[in-house]
C-alpha cells in the first residue's frame, strides 16, 4: 500500500462476474426510507423513538437532519447504517434493502454508507494508527481511492500525522480524522451524526464545511444530522426537521429558514441567539 | 416572564449593594506549567461579564480559581480581591468556606452530571442553607420552594420531594441555579450553562439569567465558548486564549469591531459571518466552495 | 487537559506541533522520548524497582539452578535436622537432604507452574468473559451464572475439593487453581467488553465491514489487554500461594519433588527446627511480595498511560 491509486480489483463477484459497483451519479437511486418505527424498551417501558418517517436522500444531495436531544434523528441515523432494526418500515439504498447488522459483516453494498460520529474521543481506535485506521478503509473501496497522505491533506492535516497515534490529536484533528477515514472508503452516502457538536464554536462551521466539501468531492450524498440550524443551513440543500419521532417540515435549505410553515420550526428558528452585539435576548416559546 | 416573583419574595431582602470581583495578576503554575499567565480580570457588580475562549484557554481554571476550587497542588500568585477590600487568595480554609457556595456560587455545564442522582431535590437544594445559613428543616423548605418559584420551576411542593432523572435537562439547569442562590450568594459564575441545552431550552436559561441579573443585581461571570449566547447576554466581553486575556471591551465592540487577531479569527468562524463574507463577495455557498 | 487545544486547532501547522511539545522542537523531542521509552515513570518507582530486581534474580535462579545448588537436591546427605551451618547454608531436613539446594530446586517447579496457571486462567477466563460480554443474551446468562457457581465457593476450598478429587500431583494442582481462578478474568474482560462493544470506533469497524467475531478480536481485545496483563501480574502471586498451600496440605507436589509449600509443611511439624519451614517460606514471600510490588506499578503505569491517554505517563 502506499501507492496513489489503489488497485482496482473488481472480480471478486461470484461466478467471476465482476460486481456492480456503481458510482456515477446518475444511475444510483439513493436512499429511500419508508414509515420507519423505532421502539426502544428500557426498564419495561416502551420509548417510541421514531414514530413513522419517510426520508429520501437523493444521489449527491446534502441534506440537513435537525431536531432536539431526543428527536429520534440519530435513531434514525442508525437504522440507515444497520444499526438498530426497525419495528416497521422499509429502508433501501441503491436498490438494496438495508438489513440490521448482526453477526455478519456487513454487504458489500451498505459499505458504500459511512458514518462519522458526535464524539471525536471515541471514535477512533485508541491503540492503532491513523494510517492503519485509514488503511483498512481504503481496503473496502471498490474505485480506487487517493492515498492516506492526500487524504489526510484533504482534511488539511499533515502527512507526517499518519503515524502518529489518535491520543496525539485534539478533538478538532480528530474529527478531521474520522472524515478522512470515512472518505477512504469512497461511500456514496456519508452520515454525519452530530459530528460538529462536541467541537469548539470556531471549529464547527469550519469542520461542517470541510465535511460538505470531502461528500462533494467524491460525489457522495450527505446526510448532515445536528442540532445547529444556523450551520447546518451553511452546507445543506434540503433541511428536514424532526420532533417527537416525527418529521415536523421539509423543504429546501432557503425556505425553511426564512419562511418556515411549521410554528415548531419557527419557535427553532428564534430561539437561535444571533451574534450581533446588541444584547438581544432569543425568544422563549417554553419547553416542549 | 417577567411577572418575577423576586419583588414579592423575602429571599433577597436584606441584601446591600452589587458586589464585584477583582483579579489582578492572577497566575497559576501546575507540574511546571504554566497555565494561568497575569489575569486580569474586572467583574463588574451587577453586570453580565461574559469570559470568552475555546477548550484549553483557562477560563474555566481562571472562575474555578475565583470560586476558590483551584486544581490541587496548583502554584498560585496574584490576587482576587471580593468586593474591593476582601483578598481571597491565600485566606484561611476555613475563612474561604464563608465564601464558596455562599457568596460566590457556580452553575455548571451539565446539570443531570452535576446533580446527585440519589438526593431527592429538596436534599440538595437545602443542604447549603442549613450549613451556611442555619435553617432548620421547614425553614430550609419553605426558603427553596421561593427559590424554585424563583426560578420558574412549576409545581416548586412536588418538584422538592422527587429526584433528579424525573426532570428534563433544562428544568434541572433552573433548579441547579436555584441551589447556587440559596445561600443569597451575590455573585454567579455560569460555566457554559446552555452548552448541554437544546436551542429552545437554552432560550429560556437565558432569559432565566437576565432576569436574575437585573432585577436580584445579581453579578454574572458568563464563561462559554459559544459567541451567539455571549452576545445575547453578556455585558462585556473578554477574550481568553492559553491562559491569557486577550482582548476585552463591551459586548457591541468585541463582537463588531475586534482588535486581537485571534478575537478576529473566533468572530470569522461564526456561521453568520461566514454567510456576510460570502455575500458580500456575491457567491453563493456552491459557488464559494473553494475559497473556504 | 491539553492548555494549548486552540493552537493545535486553529494554528498553523508547526504551531500545532509546537504547542503539543510545549514550544520545544520536534526534533528535540523525539530523541527524549526515545531515552525515555522503555523505563516508564510507573516503574521507576523504589518499590517497583525492588520488585523487579527481586524477580530478575529469581529468573537468574531458575535459569542456573543446577550450577547453584551445591548439593544434590534429593541426596540424604546423612546429617539429619542439621541446623543452618558453612556446610548446609539452610541446614538440612529430616531427612538429611540439603535445604537450600532444594530450595532452589523448587524454584523451578513452583514459578513456572504458578505462570502457566495463571496463562491458563486467564486465556480461559478472557475467552468466556469476552464471549459473553460482547454477545449478551443466553450466552452471557449461562456463563455468568457458572462463574457465580465458582465464586460461590471459597476458592481455596474448591482448589482442595477439586484437587482432592483428581489425585495429588502438581498437574492436578494446577488444574483445580486453573478451575477455580478463571472467573476472575471472565468478570474482568466481560465488563470491560461490555463498556467498549458499543463505543463509536468499534461501531466504525462493523460498518467497515467487521464481522461480529472480527470487531471482537481485532477491535475490542486488543483495547483491553493491558488490563488483563495487570491483572495476570497481580494475580501470580496469589496463585503461587494457592499452589504451596495445596502443596502444604498434600495435595500438590509429591515427594520426593521439592515444592516450597510442601516444603513449608514438612517444617511445620517440627517447631524446634525453624529452618525447615523458614527458608521456602522466605522463597514464597519474596516472589509474591516482589510480584505485587511490580503488578502495582504495572497497573499504575497503564492507568496512566492507556486509559487515561496521559502521555505522562510514558
Amino acid at each position: 500500500m502506499g501507492g496513489s491509486v489503489k488497485d482496482n480489483d473488481t472480480n471478486d463477484g461470484k461466478n467471476g462476474k465482476p460486481l456492480d459497483f456503481r458510482t456515477a451519479a446518475d444511475i444510483r437511486s439513493g436512499l429511500h426510507l419508508r414509515d420507519i418505527v423505532v421502539d426502544y424498551t428500557m426498564g419495561g417501558r416502551t420509548v417510541h423513538a421514531v414514530r413513522g418517517v419517510d426520508l429520501d436522500v437523493a444521489p449527491g444531495e446534502v441534506v440537513g437532519l435537525v431536531g432536539e436531544s431526543g428527536c429520534g434523528k440519530s435513531t434514525l441515523a442508525k437504522v440507515i447504517c444497520g444499526l438498530v432494526e426497525p419495528v416497521a418500515g422499509t429502508a433501501v439504498y441503491d436498490d438494496t434493502p438495508i438489513t440490521p447488522l448482526k453477526f455478519r459483516s456487513r454487504p458489500m453494498e451498505l459499505r458504500r454508507i459511512q458514518m462519522v460520529f458526535q464524539n471525536p474521543y471515541a471514535s477512533l481506535n485508541p491503540r492503532r494508527t491513523v494510517r492503519s485506521q485509514i488503511e483498512e478503509a481504503r481496503a473496502i473501496s471498490p474505485v480506487p481511492v487517493p492515498s492516506v497522505e492526500e487524504l489526510l491533506a484533504s482534511v488539511e492535516l499533515d502527512a507526517s500525522d499518519a503515524d502518529k497515534l489518535p491520543h496525539q490529536f485534539s478533538g478538532g484533528q480528530r474529527q478531521r480524522i474520522a472524515i478522512a477515514r470515512a472518505m477512504a472508503t469512497t461511500p456514496t452516502l456519508l452520515i454525519g451524526d452530530e459530528p460538529i457538536a462536541s467541537l469548539d464554536a470556531s471549529l464547527q462551521a469550519k469542520t461542517a464545511i470541510l465535511m460538505k466539501k470531502a461528500a462533494a468531492r467524491s460525489d457522495a450524498s450527505l446526510l448532515f444530522i445536528s442540532h445547529d440550524l444556523s450551520i447546518v443551513r451553511l452546507i445543506a440543500t434540503r433541511i428536514v426537521v424532526m420532533n417527537k419521532g416525527l418529521v415536523v417540515e421539509t423543504g429546501p435549505t432557503e425556505e425553511i429558514w426564512n419562511h418556515p410553515r411549521e410554528e415548531y420550526t419557527k419557535n427553532l428558528l428564534d430561539a437561535i441567539p444571533v451574534p450581533d452585539g446588541l444584547g438581544r435576548l432569543p425568544a422563549y416559546h417554553g419547553e416542549n | 416572564m417577567s411577572d418575577m416573583s423576586a419583588q414579592e419574595s423575602e429571599l433577597f431582602k436584606n441584601q446591600g449593594k452589587p458586589v464585584g470581583i477583582t483579579v489582578r495578576g492572577l497566575t497559576m503554575d501546575l507540574y511546571g506549567r504554566r497555565l494561568l499567565d497575569h489575569v486580569d480580570l474586572d467583574i463588574a457588580p451587577g453586570k453580565i461579564n461574559g469570559l470568552a475562549g475555546e477548550s484549553g484557554s483557562g477560563k474555566s481554571l481562571t472562575s474555578m480559581t475565583v470560586l476558590g476550587l483551584p486544581p490541587e497542588g496548583a502554584k498560585i500568585t496574584g490576587s482576587i480581591l471580593y468586593d474591593g477590600k476582601t483578598e481571597l487568595l491565600g485566606m484561611k480554609e476555613r475563612e474561604r468556606n464563608t465564601y464558596r457556595g455562599r457568596r460566590i456560587s457556580m452553575v455548571f455545564q451539565d446539570p443531570t452530571s452535576s446533580m446527585h442522582p440519589m438526593l431527592s431535590i429538596e436534599r440538595q437544594l437545602t443542604d447549603g442553607m442549613r450549613y451556611h445559613l442555619h435553617l432548620n428543616r421547614k425553614q430550609a423548605r419553605k426558603r427553596a420552594i421561593e427559590l424554585l418559584k424563583l426560578v420558574q420551576v412549576p409545581d416548586p411542593e412536588n418538584a422538592l420531594d422527587r429526584f433528579p432523572h424525573q426532570f428534563s435537562g433544562g428544568q434541572l439547569q433552573r433548579i441547579a441555579i436555584a441551589t447556587a442562590l440559596s445561600c443569597d450568594s451575590r455573585v454567579l459564575i455560569a460555566d457554559e450553562p446552555t452548552t448541554a441545552l437544546d436551542v429552545t431550552v437554552q432560550a429560556g436559561i437565558l432569559h432565566l439569567l437576565k432576569d436574575l441579573n437585573e432585577q436580584l443585581g445579581l453579578t454574572i461571570v458568563l464563561v462559554t465558548h459559544d459567541l451567539g449566547v455571549m452576545s445575547a447576554l453578556a455585558d462585556t466581553i473578554a477574550v481568553m486564549r492559553s491562559g491569557k486575556i486577550v482582548e476585552v471591551g463591551p459586548r457591541y465592540d468585541i463582537i463588531n469591531h475586534p482588535k486581537h487577531p485571534y478575537t478576529i479569527d473566533l468572530i470569522n468562524s461564526l456561521p453568520t459571518r461566514i454567510e456576510q463574507r460570502l455575500e458580500s463577495e456575491g457567491k453563493t455557498m456552491a459557488s464559494a466552495e473553494e475559497d473556504l | 487537559m491539553s492548555e494549548n487545544t486552540i493552537a493545535a486547532n486553529g494554528g498553523t501547522k508547526t504551531a500545532a506541533a509546537d504547542s503539543r511539545n510545549g514550544g520545544v522542537p520536534d526534533k528535540v523531542v523525539r530523541k527524549m522520548t526515545k531515552r525515555r521509552f522503555g523505563v516508564p515513570a510507573a516503574l521507576r518507582t523504589p518499590l517497583a524497582i525492588i520488585g523487579l530486581i527481586v524477580l530478575a534474580l529469581w529468573v537468574l535462579v531458575i535459569i542456573f539452578a543446577p550450577l547453584l545448588e551445591p548439593h544434590d537436591p534429593l541426596d540424604q546427605l546423612g546429617t539429619r535436622l542439621s541446623a543452618p551451618s558453612a556446610e548446609y547454608w539452610f541446614g538440612t531436613d529430616t531427612l538429611g537432604r540439603d535445604i537450600f539446594s532444594r530450595v532452589i530446586a523448587a524454584s523451578r517447579v513452583s514459578i513456572p507452574s504458578s505462570i502457566v496457571l495463571v496463562i491458563f486462567s486467564s486465556v480461559i477466563g478472557s475467552l468466556i468473559g469476552a464471549m459473553a460480554g460482547y454477545f449478551g443474551g443466553w450466552i452471557d446468562e449461562a456463563f455468568m451464572r457458572v462463574t457465580d457457581l465458582v465464586f460461590a465457593f471459597p476458592s481455596t476450598i474448591l482448589a482442595m475439593v477439586i484437587s482432592a478429587a483428581l489425585g495429588p500431583s502438581i498437574q492436578n494442582a494446577i488444574i483445580a487453581v486453573v478451575l477455580v481462578s478463571w472467573p476472575t478474568y471472565a468478570r474482568l474482560v466481560r465488563s470491560l467488553v461490555l463498556g467498549l462493544r458499543n463505543s463509536e470506533f468499534v461501531i466504525v469497524g462493523r460498518l467497515l465491514g467487521r464481522s461480529s467475531f472480527a470487531s471482537l478480536f481485532k477491535d475490542i481485545l486488543p483495547n483491553i489487554l493491558p488490563h488483563i496483563f495487570v491483572l495476570m501480574f497481580v494475580d501470580l502471586g496469589d496463585c503461587l500461594l494457592v499452589l504451596s498451600g495445596l502443596s502444604f496440605l498434600g495435595l500438590g507436589a509429591t515427594p520426593p519433588m521439592p515444592e516450597w509449600g510442601q516444603m513449608v509443611s514438612e517444617g511445620v511439624t517440627r517447631m524446634t527446627s525453624w529452618w525447615l519451614a523458614f527458608f521456602p517460606g522466605l522463597a514464597i514471600f519474596t516472589v509474591v511480595i516482589a510480584e505485587n510490588f511490580v503488578g502495582d506499578a504495572v497497573r499504575d503505569w497503564f492507568d496512566r498511560s492507556y486509559i487515561s491517554g496521559n502521555q505522562e505517563g510514558r
